[in-house]
């Protein structure tokens, strides 16, 4: 089993889809919108966004939830996606990374301190 | 929402981008992700929305598509896709190298395959690199080497629409003193300049130029400092850069060159600088060697120079100032000429002004250098089809050789898209060799064309160098080569049957196998190609012909001509009497029959125009009842000199004086326009306001003969007598029955001794003049000829190729044929029937796509129509005669094969 610090640092775009997740499960149009709101990366290309899923599946980081519609709701065959407990620890590992780098920069006052500003 | 179904499909299309694994397992889901943005997108915006949609999704295939084939070898290797370390850049440069050294490893083994293909790629691209290198150097190459974007040309238009490249010194100051949007402005002119030093005077090319021209234009100098502003003012000591070349030829390479007072012209100066070799000025071809300031040399820009807005003698280069888009100069320059206008009222009005890139060519010679260039490049580049046809052909012949190799591969489970790969790392392979060998080739091509003669006492200088546009057109062409090489191989590579193959089952008639339909196609094509290369290539032998024997309408034959430039006869009075003395002593020469001075040789394409009206006098503004005509001021004995014939009337003699009434020798074109079946003499004709108010009376009329090109029309032409218009630089013609150099050195001396200050320029016979006019044409056609024979060569060898490989392949075929009776008269037959069906294929496209193209060199032919029958027939007979010949050799071998030893191999 890898190490979360092994897959460090993560592409930004992987960061903000797992952190997508964490919220709850989602489906890939889903994940689209939701990175569209965070006004992070306006607009993932199809391509590009299952891309992303399928490393994030192949390194263990998500997996495709088991909770799957019924086959009548034709329109309904989507797949949902949910983070892995071992993705949960890859987030987590990544936010106190980049944390880290933020308290560094604050610490040389290249930006304001949230508590004193 | 038809549309949304239509761009679903496409997508569906996309989706074979995807390796297979991803697109079973995430296909369905991608493909229902892209439909419901588009879906809501054509709700949302329409077309326009699902428009953006599919060009996103097209765009995000491209990136993402790549990077799932990595992944999906990456999770056969077993190493995570994500986190640190995903792109391995090494690990892909090793593999290409990989392919590159298989690849390299079959092409050694194949030495004669690959010295053929190499060098026939390196000529195709080598043509297109030595054209395209031309075509930068003149129109893409900016003047200035430092933030060249901001360095412009500044020409413009008369109220008629023409031209006007040149501004006067005043309006040059003018200009430079009112414009807001410029940071810089310099003028520049040619000039023939006299160095003496060392005892020693010769004749070089010049630039005068404003002081801050040099540094505007980023010219380096290897020695000492380039000229500045404060050398181009009044009172100023007169100061010279040199050229590296003149450096080299007269100084010897001595740096105490700077800082030694040298005579130009009648000017004592220093020189205080030497440029670097890769300036060469901002004129096309001028091999200039000095540049001097305006302030000190003046005079050679013409009499009248600052004191005279009609004398334009200046081109105009500017530097924008920053974040200033060439338009809004432009619009500020026009702002400052029509305030300029209104303020001088000039005899012919400047209607706008023109801003353009600041390249070699300016103004209407970039218009025709661009003109005929892309037809160059049009031309070598149906030479590199020729030539990728060819190796294609070659690369096709060497797979079905290796066809069994091949199928071996995929029968032990190679994949198809490794042998893909292979191919493509062969053709890039190859390509590459080609177009490093295109490289060699350019730099010694171009050589030829850096020095061209069009006279003996002049070489033109061209820079041509290698920049990263060369460069990156290099490597265009050969990627370019590269795909349709690549593109000709896995089009019969990739659908390999194995079976068939291996099993040996190869061995029959083979023409209607794809590969030989495949080469059959390429060959046709090459006959193609080869057909327009020959039509163009004849049409230009034609016309040259036809130039050569072109009724001039004067004698060339017994005549030197030289210019002169006489600036310090400043009045035309002065001017009048030099030249008359002139004439006189030159006359006296033994030998001399006739001589007369002109404002130029016959036949120049810088003879100035001049506006007539025969109704009323020729307004200052543009008006619609005035014609435009060439005009040339000529002495007393012009028409004894060139022998042109007078139609009707006299010729101008010694009593058309200053004072007197003035008169006008008009051709037979213009008397037949203006005054159609009456007899022009004693009509009045006007003249531009500026030469003359009064009207003049028609006195002759002249034989039509040619006045600026060799391959115009009949134009309305005016004569005026020298003594009523004299002017201190003119042509200088004398008629003499001793030999031309001879005289030519008799004229000098006579010269020299009138007055040791003024000088004859660029000595040559009317002749070699003419021949000058003739340069373009000739080029052109050599240029032609040499790519129209290369097609022709390349696409015979690839014919011959083909059919020789055919005939191995049948062999046992054309054995049984013979066994069963045949006559080896039927077997020859066979073969050239193949030859002439194949050219006759050629010959069906190229006939009706050569009818069109030909009218595009319509322009540079002279009494020649671009659908001449004669070459419409000669051409295609050629391809024919070639194409048998091609297939003559390899037919007769067939002809000679024993039917046992052929019968012995099935």
């Amino acid at each position: 089993m890898a190490k979360p610090a092994d897959l460090l640092p993560l592409k930004p775009l992987h960061f903000l889809m797992l952190l997508t997740l964490v919220d709850g499960e989602r489906h890939a149009y889903a994940i689209k919108k939701d990175l569209a709101s965070r006004g992070a990366h306006r607009d993932v290309g199809p391509g590009t966004l299952y891309r992303s899923i399928a490393q994030l599946i192949d390194a263990g980081l998500i997996e495709e939830s088991d909770r799957r519609p019924s086959a009548e709701l034709d329109d309904e065959r989507r797949r949902y996606y949910r983070v892995t407990a071992f993705g949960r620890r890859v987030v987590v590992a990544e936010a106190q990374r980049l944390d880290g780098l933020v308290s560094a920069a604050r610490a040389r006052r290249l930006i304001p301190n949230p508590g004193r500003a | 929402m038809r549309p949304v179904h239509v761009a679903e499909t496409a997508f569906r299309w996309l989706m074979h981008a995807y390796p297979e694994r991803f697109r079973r397992s995430h296909g369905l889901a991608l493909f229902e992700l892209f439909r419901d943005d588009a879906r809501e997108a054509y709700r949302a915006r329409g077309l326009t929305g699902l428009g953006v949609v599919m060009l996103r999704a097209l765009l995000d295939t491209v990136v993402s598509a790549p990077g799932a084939w990595r992944d999906r070898r990456r999770s056969r290797s077993h190493a995570p896709s994500i986190g640190p370390g995903r792109w391995q850049p090494l690990a892909m440069l090793a593999g290409l190298a990989g392919d590159a050294r298989v690849a390299a490893r079959q092409l050694r083994k194949a030495p004669g395959f690959a010295a053929v293909s190499i060098l026939t790629l390196g000529v195709g691209i080598g043509a297109n690199v030595t054209i395209f290198s031309l075509a930068n150097a003149v129109l893409l190459h900016p003047l200035a080497s430092y933030e060249p974007d901001r360095v412009v040309r500044i020409s413009g238009r008369w109220v008629n629409g023409a031209p006007v490249g040149r501004f006067s010194f005043l309006d040059f100051s003018d200009f430079r003193r009112r414009t807001s949007t410029l940071a810089d402005l310099n003028g520049a002119n040619l000039a023939t300049l006299l160095l003496s030093a060392d005892n020693r005077t010769d004749q070089i090319i010049g630039e005068v130029v404003s002081g801050g021209y040099l540094s505007m234009l980023g010219a380096r100098t290897i020695l000492g400092r380039p000229l500045m502003e404060a050398d181009d003012r009044a009172g100023a000591p007169p100061v010279a850069v040199i050229s590296e070349a003149l450096w080299r030829r007269r100084f010897d390479h001595q740096p105490s060159v700077i800082g030694r007072n040298v005579r130009l012209n009648t000017i004592n100066c220093t020189i205080v600088g030497v440029t670097s070799a890769s300036f060469a000025g901002s004129f096309v071809g001028a091999p200039v060697d000095a540049w001097v300031p305006i302030a000190a040399s003046g005079q050679t820009l013409g009499s009248g120079w600052n004191g005279d807005r009609s004398k334009r003698s200046l081109s105009l280069i500017g530097r924008l100032q920053p974040g200033v888009s060439s338009e809004q100069a432009r619009t500020d320059l026009q702002i400052v000429n029509d305030a300029l206008e209104l303020e001088f009222r000039p005899p012919v009005h400047l209607a706008s002004i023109e801003v353009a890139p600041g390249t070699l060519a300016a103004g209407d010679q970039r218009r025709l250098a661009r003109a005929f260039l892309s037809l160059l490049l049009g031309l070598v580049g149906l030479v590199l089809i020729i030539a990728c046809a060819n190796v294609g052909n070659l690369l096709v012949a060497r797979l079905f050789g290796r066809r069994r190799e091949l199928a071996i591969r995929v029968a032990l489970g190679g994949s198809r898209g490794r042998i893909a790969r292979m191919l493509v790392a062969e053709s890039l392979l190859l390509s590459s060799a080609g177009g490093a060998a295109a490289i060699v080739l350019t730099l010694w091509t171009t050589r030829a064309f850096t020095s061209i003669s069009p006279l003996p006492t002049l070489t033109l200088r061209f820079q041509i160098q290698p920049d990263f546009r060369v460069i990156a057109f290099a490597a265009i062409a050969t990627l370019a080569s590269a795909a349709v090489l690549a593109a000709v191989g896995g089009f019969q590579a990739l659908p390999p049957q194995i079976a068939p193959v291996l099993n040996d089952e190869s061995a029959g008639s083979i023409g209607g196998r794809s590969p030989m339909r495949m080469r059959g196609t390429l060959a046709a094509l090459q006959m193609t190609a080869s057909l327009l290369l020959l039509v163009g290539a004849a049409l230009f032998v034609r016309s040259a012909r036809h130039a050569e024997s072109i009724e001039l309408g004067f004698d060339p034959k017994g005549v030197v001509v030289l210019d002169i430039e006489a600036p310090s006869r400043t009045t035309g009075e002065s001017s009048r009497r030099f030249y008359d003395e002139l004439v006189r002593r030159v006359t006296g020469i033994p030998g001399v029959q006739s001589v007369a001075t002109s404002s130029r040789a016959p036949l120049d394409s810088s003879t100035p125009l001049a506006r007539v009206n025969a109704a009323q006098p020729v307004t200052a503004t543009a008006d619609l009842t005035s014609m435009t005509v060439s005009a040339l001021v000529v002495g007393v004995r012009y028409f004894d000199v060139v022998k042109t014939p007078l139609l009707s009337g006299r010729a101008f003699s010694e009593r058309d004086v200053a004072g007197s009434q003035g008169v006008v020798i008009v051709n037979d074109t213009l008397a037949a326009r203006l005054w159609p079946g009456t007899s022009p003499l004693g009509r009045r004709l006007w003249l531009d306001p500026h030469r003359s108010a009064e009207p003049c009376v028609v006195v002759g009329v002249a034989r039509n003969s040619k006045y600026l090109t060799i391959g115009e029309e009949p134009r309305g032409h005016i004569y005026l007598p020298f003594a009523q218009h004299p002017d201190p630089d003119v042509a200088l013609l004398v008629r003499s029955v001793n030999p031309l150099d001879r005289a030519a050195n008799e004229v000098q001396t006579t010269l020299r001794a009138l007055d040791p200050d003024v000088q004859g320029f660029f000595t040559r016979t009317l002749i070699e003049h003419v021949a000058v006019s003739l340069l373009p044409v000739r080029l052109a056609t050599s240029l032609a000829l040499v790519v129209a024979a290369l097609a022709l060569a390349l696409a015979s060898i690839g014919l011959y190729a083909l059919v020789a490989f055919l005939i191995a392949e049948r062999t046992n075929e054309i054995g049984l044929r013979m066994a069963l009776g045949a006559t080896p008269r039927e077997v020859l037959l066979l073969v050239l029937s193949y030859g002439v069906k194949l050219a006759g294929v050629g010959l069906a496209i190229g006939i009706p796509v050569a009818l069109v193209a030909s009218r595009l060199l319509g322009a540079l032919l002279y009494g020649v129509s671009p659908t001449d029958p004669l070459v419409f027939a000669a051409a295609p007979a050629v391809i024919v005669a070639v194409a048998l010949a091609a297939c003559y050799i390899p037919a007769r071998r067939a002809m000679r094969l024993d039917p046992l030893v052929a019968l012995r191999r099935l």
